[in-house]
């Protein structure tokens, strides 16, 4: 038996609390599938992060990617099989600042690709000591 | 005593990708015309989709690409490589050599219109 009616829709914002995340694990498979919409998978390197979303059936031009200072959006309606349409969204949180002028989003094939660059103010960076 | 030495050559596996075989979410509607049958099939471009009809069966065949985009590490992964697969029964009054397939943004569209010679017609009715 199920009871993905019973979570909080606000897990949603639990998906990325600092650099804890989750490595698939509950939220990549069970929760993931059944419950959280668009599916992703997100990447983390020096420059920042990668997210790809399977949203089939969407105008990518009716689709919303916002990002409001760590927090990242996305939603839309998108069609279905059926010919319905389902309105959804998910949201993130990152673990640091997004340098939100330097977004880049990309939508191929019911494939969104975000890639979001660390905010510079918050790379890591080594100070040289200037000896006198 | 004795030491077993296991060469290399031995124990090497077969490296294959592995993906699940899933059905895609499919959904067929009806109209004058014939049917439109719809699936979801997101991360697959043309050239790695195959629709086929034989023997008045539809298949529907496609593998998705996931991007690994270089220099990152995968923090969480909800989207695997994946086969797509499913195949349907056509009625008789399926005309297979009018099928017609289209993909755009993620979606598959087949139309399967109805052979002219079995649409339903409407008799005229002559007044005496």
């Amino acid at each position: 038996m199920t009871h993905y009616a019973t979570l909080n829709p606000w897990r949603l914002m639990d998906d990325f609390l600092g650099f804890d995340w989750p490595l698939g694990g509950a939220v990549g498979s069970l929760a993931g599938m059944g419950y959280r919409y668009p599916r992703v998978n997100v990447w983390e390197g020096p420059k920042g992060w990668v997210f790809a979303a399977e949203i089939p059936g969407v105008d990518p031009a009716k689709l919303d990617v916002h990002v409001d200072g760590r927090e990242l959006s996305i939603k839309g309606n998108r069609e279905r099989a059926d010919g319905g349409a389902l309105a959804f969204e998910r949201r993130f949180e990152l673990p640091q600042e997004v340098a939100s002028d330097d977004i880049k989003a990309n939508f191929s094939n019911g494939v969104l690709t975000v890639a979001l660059p660390r905010h510079r103010a918050s790379e890591p960076r080594r100070l040289t000591i200037e000896v006198a | 005593m004795k030491t077993d030495v296991v060469k290399q050559e031995d124990v090497q596996v077969e490296r294959r990708e592995c993906r699940d075989e899933i059905m895609p979410n499919t959904a067929v509607r009806q109209d004058k015309d014939g049917f439109l049958l719809v699936a979801e099939l997101p991360g697959v471009d043309d050239k790695s989709l195959q629709v086929t009809v034989e023997d008045s069966v539809l298949l529907i065949e496609a593998a998705n690409t996931v991007a690994e985009p270089e220099g990152y590490t995968l923090a969480l992964r909800e989207i695997s490589p994946v086969t797509y697969k499913a195949s349907f029964e056509l009625p008789d009054r399926v005309d297979a050599a009018g099928v017609k397939a289209s993909l755009k943004n993620g979606l598959l569209r087949v139309q399967l219109p109805i052979s002219e010679a079995k649409k339903p017609k409407r008799i005229a009715i002559a007044a005496e």
